[in-house]
């Protein structure tokens, strides 16, 4: 039986399709949330014209 | 010899502006006991001994004219990902045994100007993709407490030289604990810093938003004084940070909170490491700490949201190397996880990325009810060579498994996280503890984790460095 924060799920740690099952189980707790990207705009040197 | 190799870079720093010792008799110091010792460990990839040389002699002369540059003569490893001006930075490949860089990284251009002596370039597992540091072109790096047992990776190589007093310090990478699960089996500390506090320009990437640059030491005050020069902006890294690092003298952990939070990072762990948690607990509470409960429940889901978001963002970084005629070079276990993002969808990487968002919310509310967070680095200490898995806890568990599963959750959260040792298992062999700060505040996190290595005054020296 697998639980939520059970060893069963740890130990499918590298496989693609529990990953993916796992984050699709999350289901609308993710609508209210934007993605974690790395861009960050930087600011101009000088105002533009 | 001063005998001073397997002293603290503190330790070394003074006897250096006391001229007791001169940065050219440091450094032969350490070529004397890399030639001894590097048989036995594997610790680097490429060793330049002249060059060392002159670097001292030139630390010395700097030293005469009264300089205070805070390395000045320190002899310092680097990982073999990180550009050198004039040396071949291969990352642990054999794809780029001919990369010679004509810039320094900038974490490498700040560690120089510092003083610093670079003493060699230490072996990684191939790309930092991996734990095990098992390299297919420059050989098995060891671990200097049992040379049959792996150092941890992925800079096992920087982990293994610090332990054996082959460096005072070392540059290492993290991408989803290859800082510190290396610092935990070889029994020093290690220092991943909070998500753009140290640029990552001039560094081999793995996964561009996983990835952390940062130091390990021998003590939690040496790793701060690295920090200290490795940490700032940097125009060539848009992810780095003006945040200020106020680094002080230590200072009272009195009236802080800890918290060992969720269960996620106490199940299925070597007992011995069960144990160790609780005497720190004690230690903790008796130098006037108070303990609080947190949760993260978000963590039980930290392993697949790593996998889609590391093997994603790898694929990409690599793709040219994963064309048949360079792939061939590449070792097969790492072809074959670098290959692995092109069967995961630009869906399932954003809905990873969203999943990440709640996991770093769920961190930061934890860390508003406390001050730091402690939990373990590695589920057990070293495992033998060649191991894929091991019985820990009454269950088979996957090294990598074993190994990441607790680190890898502050990849994705970007907190500053400090591996600091705090005994040995069964085995004789080194285990560990982070200590996970807000972000940003490496300095609470240091001076946690100061509190602990003197209430545990440990001494971790392995054997077969004593004897070098």
């Amino acid at each position: 039986m697998t639980t939520r924060n059970g060893p069963q799920k740890a130990a499918r740690f590298e496989d693609t399709d529990s990953a993916r099952k796992v984050i699709a189980r999350l289901g609308r707790r993710l609508e209210s949330v934007e993605p974690v990207i790395t861009f960050r705009p930087k600011l101009p040197k000088r105002p533009a014209r | 010899m001063s005998g001073l190799a397997l002293a603290s870079l503190t330790a070394q720093r003074r006897a250096l502006a006391r001229r007791t010792v001169s940065a050219l008799e440091l450094a032969e110091e350490h070529l004397v006991r890399i030639e001894r010792l590097e048989p036995y460990l594997n610790a680097f990839i490429l060793l330049d001994p002249d060059r060392v040389r002159r670097a001292a002699r030139a630390a010395d002369r700097a030293l005469a004219r009264g300089d205070a540059a805070p390395l000045r003569g320190i002899p310092i490893a680097l990982k073999d990902i990180a550009d050198e001006r004039g040396l071949p930075n291969t990352a642990g490949s054999a794809l780029r045994l001919k990369v010679v860089p004509t810039r320094d990284a900038t974490v490498v251009a700040r560690l120089r100007a510092a003083g610093a002596v670079f003493v060699g370039r230490t072996n990684l597992h191939e790309f930092a993709a991996g734990t095990t540091n098992a390299n297919a072109t420059f050989g098995q790096a060891r671990n200097p407490h049992d040379p049959g047992r792996i150092p941890g990776g992925s800079s096992g190589g920087s982990a293994a030289a610090v332990a054996a007093g082959l460096a005072a310090g070392a540059l290492g990478t993290d991408t989803a604990g290859s800082i510190r699960i290396p610092a935990a089996l070889c029994g020093v500390v290690g220092l991943k810093p909070t998500y753009g506090r140290v640029s990552r320009a001039g560094v081999v990437p793995l996964s561009w938003s996983l990835d952390h640059v940062g130091p390990l030491a021998r003590t939690v005050a040496d790793v701060a004084t690295l920090l200290a020069v490795m940490a700032g902006t940097d125009p060539r890294d848009p992810t780095t940070t003006a945040a200020p690092l106020r680094l002080g003298r230590g200072g009272p952990v009195r009236g802080l909170r800890f918290s060992f939070t969720d269960p996620y990072f106490h199940r299925d762990i070597d007992p011995s490491i069960v144990s160790a948690l609780r005497h720190v607990r004690y230690l903790l509470i008796d130098a006037g700490l108070r303990e609080v409960k947190t949760r993260i429940p978000m963590v039980a889901e930290s392993g697949s949201i790593q996998y889609l978001v590391a093997r994603c963002e790898s694929t990409a970084v690599h793709l040219l190397d994963l064309v048949p005629a360079r792939a061939a070079r590449i070792g097969e276990e790492v072809r074959a996880r670098l290959a692995l993002g092109r069967d995961i969808s630009a869906v399932d990487y954003l809905q990873a990325q969203r999943a990440r968002a709640l996991l770093v919310a769920e961190t930061d509310a934890a860390l508003e009810q406390s001050d730091v967070l402690i939990v373990p680095t590695t589920a057990t200490g070293a495992i033998p060579i060649g191991a894929t898995h091991a019985v820990v806890a009454g269950r088979r568990q996957s090294q990598r498994e074993l190994l990441v599963r607790f680190t890898a959750p502050f990849n994705l959260s970007g907190h500053p996280a400090l591996a600091i040792p705090i005994g040995v298992d069964g085995n004789g062999l080194p285990i560990s503890l982070q200590v996970v700060g807000r972000a940003y505040d490496e300095a609470t996190v240091l001076r946690v984790g100061a509190a602990i290595e003197t209430a545990l005054g440990l001494d971790l020296v392995p054997a077969l460095a004593r004897t070098a």
